[in-house]
């Protein structure tokens, strides 16, 4: 990224969560489980921040609690908050969210991705492009778009 | 001499050599050489001149290195001496044959100045190139080893021809070498006044800032700066220059110049003076907790705080000075230790190592500290907070105790809280009680009597209930222990007293076992467990544990036997009553005549095998004691052949399941040890026979087979002549009885503890991997005929099969293992075969690499396996090392493919499997992404 100034140059840092631990359920081969919100934000937790050298998880741009799944309707809401109102990086932040979610869910969900309602100045303008199938999919034609977006969310070696 | 053209001559050295053969043999002495070389030595022309001087030098370090008298080197080096004086061109080939001549036993010493007088005043040291420039250094490095005294006498001169050769050197090969010769020189000559100038040159290079490029393996940044540090505290002179440079570096922002100066103090405490240390201590102490605060790297920050003790343990010499320093330190700290402070932790860190360097501050530490910690304790409300006070007190009073034999409660009256705090901590739940526990334990050999008595009340009610918190309970007992060993017939009198029995006790007991006072006691309670049939079973399982755990200790197990355990135990056994506990005493019984020696153990089965033999012949299942009796023996003493057909007939008798076991292994133990003689062979024939017979007479009974297997693995262990024959023969019968095939288990798996060397058996080394190589050979030969069973005798046989073995065959099994991946439906084999690729994958990938595609559609395939969850993670964890192991263009054909494969994957109904089919699909995804 080729940003001379840091936008928010000093961000509150929280501590990561640790590894979902298994249960005993998760080892039984005959129990179904179900995708559950921890399991999303396990998909997205590791996601960098195109600004700092952090996951959106020690950010607290993505939390457990503002992801809402529905297993019987197939639907996800993943709301993200952006450290300050004024993050020109909220989009980018959305868009990678969306797209790790595209690759890392079957297809069978439809995936919402919006920004927590009152976090943002332009909340309605990101959430209509991010919304929007045909934008998102131009963007991601878009070459130099596309890499910093694999570098956000390319993969981090598992704890 | 016409022959010498050219210096860059292919056969240069050759010629050289030849002249250097007439010398040693006395064909022509140097001199006649010189008198010939003398046209070229005077010649006009300077690399007529070079070519003459390159002739001798080359010579002279051919030839041996007694070959010359005094004399003759005496002219030489005067000769070399001028010849320095001569053109740049022909000092290189001078400084060669000084070198040389310099190593010669009958090199005078006088001539020593001379020669460095001319190279000091002629040649220009920094002006050479790189490897003449060496060539100088190893010239210094030799006469400061063989001419030391010669050095000395020529005091300053020396020192200063050495400080303007070597100022400005910049090649990390050359200032390796010099840094190395550094540390001698300085340590052989004064410096005078020229002190200041040498620290300058050499400081020049701190700190060392050298990037080596990737070609260079053996010089790095870290070698340099290793290498500089001894130099630059070498003598006490360069203190007064070296510490404010260290100094003046810490502030630097680099993070090495930070690390190197830390190392530069911690180095300097050697050899500086302490009146040094002194003078800079407030400006040290105040630049490190600088450092500490605002740094959160942890490498800087214990160099930090290491520091910190050494430079107080450097001036504690001065009491006053020092105690000025750390209560300096502890006024300015203490504020910070109140348990929310962001500085608790960085504080608590440094009061530590102040305490830690010596007497005098760890006095004065514990001092300030200790009262307020203490009444701080009392203050604060959550036990969480008072845990954290409590361990930075004990901390404190560690390190106060390191310096002090016991808790002087005249000079510090507070410091008698501690321990009473801790009980006091040990009251509360779970985690404080092990803070406590710990903390006690640290302290045991300074704890007053009333709260020893205290906390061998605790020991006592904690010993004797059976324990939830298994961390705790190793804290009791380590806290036990360390009672025990200072205060035997204390912990006696006051923990074990009661007459209680339980299992714990027992437990608790057992770790006191190697201290000598409790050793006699311990052997007794468990002899008094033992009268009791209640009591029995578990005194027999802790007995167990504990001698698997003393394996070694010869004096324990005879401290044992001394007391008739032996006789004790067979009585026991051989009671109608106490069945169950047959397998204990079996095993307690190899652990304890195992280790014993030849005639010992004859002695035991003298007086012993008769009655179990025939009690166990009487009623098979004390057959299990007769083994305990039996199996470790030493290979001297051969059992009568009664005992094996005893075995035998069990084993292919025996209803009972676990008596057959240990009747198979028995005799397979036995067979092992048995000598090769004749008899043994006729034996074998014959219970060759009686398998065979049982065999034919009940189809359906595999264990006749399975003994044959034992039997044949007890063979080929010993590398016995028969054993391959068996083996051919037992690898007939699983032909036609398929079900049969965990045999081959038998003969892979190792860890039998019947059949192990501490049972003294015959092992071969690699026995397994020849067993692998031969089966695997046989099946490979015949695999067409019955695919099923043998994929699953492949897998059968790879179980055990060390990977090493599997690595060298694998190019022979590759074909097996494909088609066991494509037939195979068993879960249990498939998963090894999957752990097999995986590890093949990350020793030798290039196996897989040449089978690419035959393995990762076979892979792909197991992805979506039914049966088993392990199967499919395994078969995506191996997805996820293709990525990282194999070139891309290799991959990129089956890029889609995987990706289809796996987005099935992610909707897996098992969570963990999604987890890995996440994973391996992001990977795919960004395998060839642009980042």
């Amino acid at each position: 990224m080729s940003v001379d100034q840091l936008e928010n140059q000093n961000p509150d840092v929280y501590t990561k969560l640790d590894e979902r631990p298994s249960t005993l359920e998760e080892e039984d081969d005959s129990v179904v489980d179900e995708f559950d919100s921890r399991e999303i934000f396990d998909l997205i937790r590791h996601i960098n921040d195109p600004e700092h050298p952090l996951t959106l998880e020690q950010l607290h741009v993505v939390q457990e609690d503002l992801i809402d799944i529905d297993n019987g309707n197939g639907t996800v809401d993943v709301h993200f908050t952006p450290t300050i109102p004024h993050c020109s990086m909220a989009t980018l932040i959305g868009l990678s969210i969306r797209v790790k979610l595209l690759r890392c869910l079957p297809a069978r969900f439809k995936v919402r991705v919006e920004v927590t309602p009152g976090t943002h100045n332009a909340e309605l303008q990101v959430n209509k492009q991010l919304a929007d199938k045909e934008r998102v999919a131009a963007a991601l034609e878009n070459s130099h778009l596309i890499k910093v977006i694999n570098q956000c969310i390319s993969f981090r070696a598992r704890a | 001499m016409e022959q010498f053209q050219d210096i860059d001559d292919e056969h240069f050295s050759e010629k050289c050599s030849i002249v250097a053969k007439d010398i040693q043999r006395g064909d022509l002495t140097v001199l006649s050489l010189i008198e010939n070389l003398g046209s070229l030595l005077t010649d006009t022309s300077a690399t007529k001149r070079e070519l003459g001087i390159a002739v001798l030098s080359e010579v002279l370090n051919k030839i041996p290195s007694n070959c010359l008298n005094a004399q003759e080197l005496s002219v030489i080096s005067s000769f070399y001496a001028e010849k320095l004086k001569d053109l740049h061109q022909v000092v290189p080939p001078s400084l060669k044959g000084i070198l040389t001549i310099i190593e010669f036993e009958n090199f005078p010493g006088q001539k020593v100045a001379v020669l460095l007088n001319a190279l000091f005043h002629n040649v220009s040291c920094q002006q050479q190139q790189q490897a003449d420039r060496n060539t100088i250094y190893r010239i210094f490095d030799l006469m400061s080893r063989r001419f030391s005294t010669e050095l000395i006498s020529m005091k300053l001169e020396f020192v200063y021809g050495v400080l303007q050769s070597i100022d400005g050197e910049r090649d990390p090969r050359n200032l390796l070498f010099l840094f190395k010769w550094l540390k001698t020189f300085l340590g052989l000559v004064s410096l005078g006044h020229l002190a200041e100038d040498f620290f300058e040159v050499l400081a020049c290079y701190f700190p060392v800032d050298f990037r080596a490029p990737p070609s260079e393996k053996g010089i790095t940044r870290d070698v340099l700066a290793d290498a500089l540090l001894p130099c630059l505290t070498a003598v006490p002179d360069f203190g007064e220059f070296c510490i404010p440079l260290a100094l003046e570096k810490l502030d630097s922002s680099l993070k090495i110049a930070k690390l190197d100066s830390l190392k530069l103090l911690i180095e300097g405490c050697r050899t500086f003076d302490s009146s040094l240390y002194l003078e800079k201590a407030p400006e040290i102490s105040s630049q490190l907790q600088k450092e500490i605060f605002s740094n959160p790297t942890s490498d800087i920050k214990s160099l930090c705080l290491e520091t910190m003790t050494a430079t107080i343990n450097k001036i504690s010499s001065q009491a006053d000075a020092c105690e000025d320093i750390s209560r300096n330190i502890v006024d300015t700290l203490k504020a910070n230790l109140i348990p929310d402070s962001r500085f608790y932790q960085p504080s608590e860190d440094i009061l530590y190592h102040v305490a830690l360097a010596s007497e005098n501050s760890s006095k004065c530490v514990a001092k300030e500290i200790v009262p307020v910690l203490a009444n701080m304790y009392v203050i604060t409300s959550t036990m969480d907070k008072k845990l954290f006070t409590l361990r930075t007190l004990v901390k404190i009073t560690k390190a106060y105790l390191k310096y002090h034999t016991s808790l002087n409660t005249q000079e510090i009256p507070d410091i008698a809280k501690v321990p009473i705090l801790c009980v006091e901590a040990m009251n509360s739940n779970g985690i404080s009680r092990k803070i406590g526990c710990d903390s006690l334990t640290a302290m045991v050999q300074n704890l007053p009597q009333e709260v020893r008595l205290k906390l061998y009340q605790y020991l006592r009610t904690g010993i004797h209930s059976p324990s939830e918190n298994a961390d705790l309970k190793k804290s009791e007992l380590e806290c036990l222990k360390n009672l025990a060993s200072h205060y035997p017939s204390e912990v006696k009198l006051n923990v074990f007293e009661e007459d209680s029995k339980n299992s714990s006790i027992l437990n608790s007991l057992t770790i006191l076992v190697n201290l000598k006072e409790f050793r006699d006691f311990v052997i007794e309670h468990f002899i008094n467990f033992l009268q009791n049939v209640e009591t029995i079973p578990f005194t027999l399982d802790s007995m167990k544990d504990l001698l698997e755990r003393e394996q070694s200790n010869k004096e324990l197990i005879q401290a044992f036997l001394d007391k008739n355990l032996l006789d004790i135990l067979i009585a026991l056994a051989l009671r109608e009553d106490l069945t169950a506990t047959l397998p204990n005493v079996s095993r307690i019984l190899k652990l304890l005549i195992g280790p014993l020696d030849v005639s010992l153990q004859n002695e035991i089965l003298e007086r012993h095998l008769k009655v179990v033999y025939e009690k166990s012949a009487r009623c098979h299942i004390y057959l299990i004691v007769l083994d305990g009796l039996v199996s470790a023996l030493r290979r001297d003493i051969q059992v009568c052949y009664e005992v094996l057909e005893l075995a035998l007939e069990i084993s292919l008798l025996s209803q009972d399941g676990d008596v057959q076991k240990v009747a198979v292994q028995l005799l397979a133990n036995l067979i092992n040890k048995r000598n090769d003689d004749e008899v043994f062979n006729l034996y074998l024939d014959e219970i060759q026979n009686v398998c065979l017979t049982s065999i034919k007479n009940d189809n359906l009974n595999i264990d006749p087979i399975l003994t044959m297997f034992w039997i044949t693995k007890a063979l080929v262990m010993r590398n016995s002549a028969k054993g391959i024959l068996w083996l051919d023969y037992v690898l007939k019968l699983l032909d036609e009885h398929n079900e049969a095939v965990e045999g081959l288990e038998i003969i892979m798996k190792d860890d039998y503890e019947s059949l192990s060397s501490a049972c003294h058996c015959n092992k071969l080394l690699i026995y397994r991997q020849k067993m692998f190589v031969y089966i695997t050979n046989r099946i490979a030969e015949k695999y067409s005929t019955n695919k099923l069973f043998y994929s699953k005798a492949t897998a059968c046989l790879l179980k055990h099969t060390p990977s090493q073995a599997i690595n060298m065959q694998y190019k022979k099994i590759s074909k097996l293992i494909l088609l066991c991946l494509e037939t195979d439906e068993e879960s249990e084999n498939l998963n090894i075969l999957l752990k097999i690729i995986k590890d093949t994958l990350l020793n030798d990938s290039a196996l897989i690499e040449d089978h690419l595609e035959d393995y990762l559609t076979r892979i792909l395939r197991l992805t979506s396996f039914k049966n088993s969850m392990q199967v499919r993670i395994k078969a995506i964890q191996c997805l996820v090392h293709f990525t990282s192991l194999f070139p891309l263009y290799k991959l990129i054909p089956f890029k889609s493919k995987v990706l289809q494969c796996l987005s099935d994957c992610i909707d897996d109904r098992k969570r963990l499997v999604r987890r890995e089919a996440v994973e391996a699909r992001s990977l795919w995804f960004l395998m060839d992404a642009p980042i």
